[in-house]
């Protein structure tokens, strides 16, 4: 019977010594960190037309961009040469001769000498702007070419994402990305145009231009889906 | 005798294993008694996606009644520590350079359901769920252990106590904890994050 007893104790004192041995909490915590991806949206306003503009003044087409990250900038268009529509591959003011009985003529076009100047309005952020992050990009950094006093020529207004032309940098080369303000994320383009014609060479009646402004998504920042995501 | 020793250690444990807090057995003629102390292990599983819900799974494993709570800190719009969790990311500029104290956050809204386990309240199982779209505020889903003073309640004080069950020989139950964020326009893209710790307390 004592060696029962003394067997039952010692077997209960090893139980009690293993259980113990288990984590033994009033309370346990675990932390994860739940990451959820917000995406980039873009939308373009579009302008109004602008027309009734004198020759050697300019106009001002301005576009609204709404997004909620940074966007990258170009514009492309289309002219006619002088004898063949289309061929030419950026935007100048155009319009087709007609003859004295008002008749459209076929493959002959008369152009005034164009140039463009664009300024940026209620940005957050340029890339490309001098001042630290946060600060405030001046004015000759938003503006291209002159902005409302145009310097630009056709050729430069369409050159690539990036990308300069004849020594000139494009838009978007200028400015870089452009983050949209943090209140609404909106902000404008405003692109001038000015066409200039001789009064000698130039047949008189309303030129016109087509341009294209594209807005690209250059999403900055933490953008990475699976980081973060899960523990 | 060694045989016996060890067929008597087996014995027992298996006797007290499935009993929680102390346990007294008569065996033979002896009266020996054993605290099996409560045992709390969590472990979160995984996050999942449903459409603009996050779930996210933790593993509660115990011996015995518990109580939950959540707890987790994020930024306000201009960098304050905020004592609730939402998602949040700091603002950049147009290079990618995080401008300081800027954040953005998005709604949030949260929700919780216990599954695997005897709930203290029969057929209430969930917080702020509706199916499973969570609905329930951050700040509500911070509120302390059977706090009943604000609507809603508590994620505790609604659930109540829960005892897990057998899982695959183990008693675990799973705190489901279900998150959506909400943005417009106004609020930068990108990855939103919040840091969110489940607290699990022994129900005395």
């Amino acid at each position: 019977m004592k060696n029962t007893n003394k067997n039952y104790l010692l077997t209960a004192a090893i139980s009690a010594a293993l259980l113990n041995s288990t984590s033994v909490l009033a309370a346990e915590t675990d932390s994860v960190v739940i990451g959820t991806d917000h995406p980039q949206t873009i939308s373009v306003s579009a302008p109004a037309s602008t027309f009734e503009q004198a020759s050697g003044t300019v106009s001002n087409t301005a576009w609204t961009i709404t997004s909620n990250n940074a966007v990258g900038l170009n514009f492309t268009g289309t002219s006619p040469s002088a004898t063949v529509a289309g061929a030419q591959d950026y935007p100048q003011f155009y319009k087709r001769e007609v003859d004295a009985d008002g008749n459209l003529l076929t493959g002959e076009y008369d152009h005034l000498t164009t140039l463009f100047g664009a300024v940026l309005s209620g940005v957050q952020s340029i890339a490309n702007q001098t001042t630290e992050s946060g600060g405030t990009p001046t004015t000759a950094e938003l503006t291209w070419e002159g902005g409302t006093t145009p310097t630009g020529e056709p050729n430069e207004l369409v050159a690539a994402l990036d990308a300069a032309v004849d020594g000139v940098d494009g838009p978007d080369k200028k400015f870089g990305s452009v983050m949209p303000r943090d209140s609404d994320g909106t902000f404008t383009i405003t692109l001038t145009s000015k066409g200039t014609g001789d009064v000698a060479t130039t047949q008189s009646g309303d030129y016109k231009i087509s341009v294209t402004l594209t807005v690209t998504g250059e999403e900055k920042g933490d953008v990475d889906a699976s980081e973060g995501t899960g523990d | 005798m060694i045989i016996r020793h060890l067929f008597s250690i087996a014995l027992l444990i298996t006797f007290l294993l499935p009993s929680a807090n102390s346990a007294c057995g008569d065996v033979g003629d002896t009266v020996v008694c054993v605290e099996v102390p409560q045992s709390i292990l969590i472990s979160s599983d995984a996050t999942y996606i449903h459409k603009e819900t996050l779930e996210t799974v933790f593993k509660v494993e115990s011996n015995a009644w518990l109580d939950l709570s959540f707890s987790g800190t994020s930024k306000s719009d201009t960098g304050q520590e905020l004592d609730y969790p939402r998602f949040h990311k700091i603002v950049v500029d147009a290079d990618g350079a995080n401008i300081s104290n800027r954040y953005d956050h998005l709604e949030t809204t949260a929700g919780v359901r216990v599954t695997n386990a005897t709930m203290e309240v029969v057929e209430i199982n969930s917080w702020q769920l509706n199916s499973n779209d969570p609905i329930g505020t951050p700040e509500h889903l911070v509120l302390p252990l059977n706090q009943t003073l604000a609507t809603p309640d508590s994620p505790d004080a609604s659930i109540g106590g829960f005892l897990p069950l057998d899982d695959e020989g183990t008693n675990r139950a799973k705190v489901r904890l279900f998150t959506k964020g909400k943005g417009t326009v106004a609020e930068q893209s990108g990855i939103y994050r919040m840091t969110i710790t489940l607290i699990v307390t022994a129900q005395e």
